[in-house]
């Protein structure tokens, strides 16, 4: 069994606003998601750092194992009844024997973990009973499919930058291999905790605010920098084709292609060579040729190196100045985890709206990369039929993904 | 000022998403829907609520049939 894949529900959170119409009026009006933070802790010297928040109330939600939730895993499970209201999903119509849940997630619970640590060695205060599981790495997707009561498989992954792009890639193999009919699908993360953004900071991989913190990270730009730390999350609901026209829904878009494989040769610095074999894979697996992609949502983490292999790579596969290429993350900064999920649901949005958001911050190309970078003002495109979204990450893995029109 | 009892009640229904309707001073907390886990975290921000601790020897929240009137009694002595 090899089925057509579809999306039927989006939901997100990210400091760009809650729903689609939000997000496409901030990326229209290059509105930035980026503040300053200043970290100010003993021992470090004190020094501004670029970071997105999202406006979430954790605290509104309750957990169906009634557990307390680290932040990460309230947007988790927000996003997800976001998407399941969209695809109009009705628990008591699915087998949920054939319902399965796959979650990326890059710290998981770091900001609780965080904060507990600072309240037990700084302020001497005790630990809560459920803090284990509050911050467990899978929390999320098990929050997620114990309220919609799935029996079929509770995946939780963590490769860094690409773990929601995993999480939604291997979802759509156990769809097509007929293992499960549906699946809650995405990734989140929350880690604006003061001492996981001063482990960024020591990284030396965050944007310098020389001006203004929204203007600070410029993927693709000569002058980058780095990325602003971000947060949020994005959920899909993945259906067979069959299964989703049976119950009556409408398509936003087909999952057509994915690709992960390892670089293999070094923990952090990027690999052309791995990149390009993740893009031709997922062309492969898409049944598509560069040709027939419209729009590169890149990792574009804005990263002196990361750039530069990225394009490379991008030109090896396409060709130079050829596709539309575009980094969102200088609006709704890196995710990490989630970035894979957000920047994906950005670029089926484009598919909808066949408008390629433009680069915010790209004041200067960088003259050694050659790529068709997508003017500030963005591009509309009618032609648009395909659209792919890189996560290139930490430790190696590359995931990419393929969206097309319904 | 609120009794123990109303207190109790009210962490129950916002922290622990409790059906108001079952609570009463003579259910087991075992019946609210709490697993032994969030029994613990239930005593916990109990404990938290009043700036007390309960020592472990005067309660054991996984006790069976411990009802909600039963922990009320034990804070309040602590309390005096």
């Amino acid at each position: 069994m090899n089925c057509k894949v579809v999306i039927s529900g989006i939901g997100h959170i990210s400091s760009l606003g809650r729903t689609s119409e939000q997000i496409d009026n901030s990326l229209e009006k290059m509105r930035s998601g980026v503040i300053a933070f200043a970290i100010d802790l003993d021992g470090i010297d004190p020094v501004q750092v670029p970071i997105c928040p999202s406006e979430f109330d954790a605290s509104k939600l309750l957990a169906p194992s009634k557990v307390p939730m680290d932040r990460n895993t309230a947007m988790a499970l927000d996003v997800a009844m976001q998407a399941s209201n969209q695809a109009n999903l009705h628990l008591g119509d699915l087998d949920l024997e054939r319902v399965g849940v796959f979650w990326g997630s890059g710290m998981g619970g770091a900001h609780t973990f965080d904060q507990t640590c600072y309240a037990l060695y700084a302020k001497h205060k005790r630990i809560r009973p459920t803090n284990i599981v509050t911050v467990m790495p899978n929390a999320p997707s098990a929050e997620i499919a114990l309220w919609l009561k799935a029996r079929g498989m509770c995946l939780t992954f963590a490769c860094a930058c690409a773990s929601s792009s995993v999480a939604m890639g291997e979802a759509l193999y156990a769809i097509r291999s007929g293992r499960i009919d549906l699946a809650l699908v995405g990734g989140s993360e929350s880690m604006l905790s003061s001492g996981v953004i001063a482990s960024w900071s020591a990284m030396r991989v965050l944007a310098q605010i020389n001006d203004k913190a929204e203007a600070a990270c410029k993927p693709f730009d000569a002058f980058r920098t780095g990325f602003a730390l971000g947060e949020g999350a994005a959920a899909f609901v993945l259906e067979s084709e069959r299964h989703a026209l049976k119950r009556g829904v409408k398509p936003l878009a087909l999952l057509s292609g994915y690709a992960t494989n390892s670089d293999g040769s070094h923990f952090t610095h990027p690999n052309v060579d791995g990149q390009v074999k993740a893009m031709r894979l997922a062309l492969e697996d898409a049944g598509l040729t560069p040709k027939d992609i419209g729009y590169i949502n890149a990792h574009g983490t804005a990263t002196v190196t990361g750039d530069l292999v990225e394009a490379a790579s991008i030109s090896k596969v396409f060709g130079e100045m050829s596709v539309p290429v575009g980094s969102t993350k200088g609006l709704h900064g890196h995710l990490l985890g989630a970035g894979g999920a957000l920047e994906f649901s950005i670029a089926i949005r484009a598919l909808e709206k066949k408008r390629l958001p433009g680069s915010a911050n790209l004041d200067t190309p960088d003259p050694s990369i050659h790529l068709n970078l997508i003017p500030r003002d963005g591009l509309q495109v009618e032609s648009l039929r395909h659209v792919m979204s890189n996560s290139f990450a930490f430790g190696g893995t590359n995931a990419v993904l393929i969206g097309s029109s319904y | 000022m609120k009794n123990t009892f109303t207190i109790l009640s009210e962490l129950l229904v916002s922290d622990f998403g409790v059906d108001p309707s079952i609570i009463h001073p003579k259910v087991a907390v075992s019946q609210l829907g709490l697993d032994s886990l969030t029994l613990m975290e239930f005593v916990f921000a109990a404990e938290d609520a009043f700036s007390l601790r309960i020592p472990q020897e005067k309660m054991d929240p996984t006790q069976s049939g411990l009802t909600l009137e039963a922990i009320c009694d034990v804070i309040d002595t602590i309390k005096k």
